[in-house]
């Protein structure tokens, strides 16, 4: 009996390890060699023997520069933005959020995918958007030209907004429930009894505590955002573009000549978003997950 | 509740609700140019030929609901015993974190990148293609969801059950299935929502802290 359970158990062993390596680990290091060979000009339709051209070409070009730090200034900003509504809203309100029925308010802006977000932000903010006609309405303007650009804006506005709109629910559910479940409210009235303001208590018990739980998921939206494509596709400007949406365009070009550009700027973005993971959730890391 | 209590859930409400507001009316608005605010006038007949004629819409609903139900099942299934087989492994950590980069970069990107292997194996623009994409992403966020089920106490309990006499088998649709039910329902839920369109990055990170 017990050799017979081994044998089984050896078995299932053996077929998990293989759909693991078949749908988890094949296809992410086959695209990322299949990139490669096709920046250095050893596999494609135009491939002409090894050559360094294509990444030459991207790195002087300029256009990776601009695109990769277009997409952590719009990574960076959403993120910013959406921790300072929502940690000073948890603050104050963690049991209405985490608790009380009116949560399941929070709840509902999860459910939007992207592309509605795009849709939604799209018709809120254009310039003949709800907030225009609003103004106008208003008398706050008197043509819809005056009324700012906010989608498909150089700042990208409208790309940080939709951003903003999807993480801050994420984030209000997510430290409410960090809040409660390291009771930072016991901690904040134990502190107080000690003699601590609430200025110390908020930045020397709160915030510390809910940055340094929140580390990793923080850091994982923020590589979302990073990769983002319907929201800067459809709200963003021509350039700079965010990197997704510089990829896709560079790969679906009918330039044939821009496609090598496309792999290697796609090997480059998977080497940060790995490397982000190392720095941030190596894994020795990960069973204090 | 107090006041500032109160003007805070009024405006945080109105602020989550007006997406859906703002469609719904938009998805019976008749007329609505700028600058009005609300639609001059309202209609039903948009809906009812997106639900009445041919054009396609009733059908890609249903067709999206098996995938996500294949989805779901196979990654929930699948994702319960990979994780089992993982928990085990001595390069526990390393495998987990694999798992991370499927999950972490774009999916867009991550479609382009395994374009090619796609066209070589016929699988581009068929239906098997969508439901092996989409397994791509589903069964290493099943793996992570369902990894901390596999801890010392569910060792103990499967040592118990071999003690007891019980084959591998009786021990997995006895003892472990049972145990394992509300997380297997979670995994199957999140992962069928996140095929229909959720992102599952985040429904995992929600699910880990909400739990």
């Amino acid at each position: 009996m017990i050799l017979e359970n081994t044998l089984l158990k050896n078995k299932i062993n053996h077929i998990g390890i293989a759909f693991f390596l078949l749908l988890v680990l094949l296809p992410f290091a086959g695209g990322l060699l299949y990139s490669l060979l096709y920046a250095l000009g050893l596999t494609g339709i135009l491939s002409n023997g090894f050559t360094w051209d294509n990444i030459t070409s991207v790195l002087n070009s300029g256009e990776m520069y601009r695109s990769l730090g277009f997409s952590f200034y719009i990574a960076v900003s959403s993120i910013f933005i959406s921790l300072l509504v929502a940690i000073p809203a948890v603050v104050s309100f963690h049991h209405s959020i985490a608790k009380s029925k009116r949560s399941f308010f929070v709840y509902m802006p999860l459910a939007i995918p992207a592309i509605v977000t795009v849709f939604i932000s799209f018709q809120l903010l254009g310039k003949t958007g709800l907030f225009s006609a609003t103004a106008y309405q208003l008398h706050i303007i008197n043509d819809l030209q005056q009324f700012p650009d906010l989608i498909n804006d150089r700042f990208g506005i409208g790309i940080i907004a939709s951003h903003v709109l999807m993480a801050v629910p994420f984030f209000l559910i997510f430290f409410s429930n960090i809040f409660l479940s390291e009771r930072l409210p016991e901690l904040g009235k134990v502190a107080a009894s000690l003699g601590a303001k609430n200025q110390q208590i908020l930045l020397r018990i709160v915030l510390p505590v809910l940055l340094k739980r929140g580390l990793t998921t923080i850091l994982l939206y923020f590589i979302f955002v990073l990769g983002s494509y319907e929201i800067p596709l459809i709200l963003g400007r021509q350039s700079p573009q965010m990197i997704s949406v510089l990829i896709v365009r560079k790969m679906q070009r009918f330039n044939l000549l821009d496609i090598p550009q496309g792999y290697f700027l796609s090997a480059i973005y998977s080497f940060i978003i790995i490397l982000l993971l190392f720095i941030f959730l190596s894994p020795k890391k990960i069973t204090e997950i | 509740m107090n006041k500032k209590k109160k003007y805070f859930t009024g405006f945080a409400i109105t602020l989550f609700m007006l997406p859906f507001v703002y469609l719904l009316l938009a998805g019976f608005a008749d007329v609505w140019n700028f600058p009005q605010v609300i639609p001059h006038s309202y209609n039903v007949e948009r809906w009812k030929n997106a639900l009445t004629e041919n054009n396609g819409i009733v059908h890609g609903f249903v067709l999206s609901l098996v995938i996500a139900l294949f989805v779901a099942l196979f990654s929930t299934g699948f994702g319960f015993m990979i994780s089992s087989t993982i928990a085990q492994n001595k390069r526990r950590n390393l495998l987990l974190f694999a798992c991370y980069f499927p999950l972490a970069l774009s999916p867009v990107i991550y479609a382009l990148l395994v374009n090619y292997y796609f066209i070589l194996m016929g699988l581009t623009g068929t239906l098997a293609g969508v439901i092996f994409c989409q397994l791509m992403i589903a069964l290493p966020f099943a793996i992570l969801l369902l990894n901390s089920f596999w801890n010392h106490e569910i060792k103990s309990l499967q040592e118990v059950s071999s003690a007891l006499g019980a084959s591998a088998t009786q021990t997995f649709f006895k003892v472990l299935m049972p145990v394992a039910k509300p997380q297997l329902l979670v995994c199957f839920f999140q992962t069928f929502g996140s095929s229909m369109g959720l992102p599952l990055l985040l429904a995992w990170e929600k699910y880990r802290h909400l739990r």
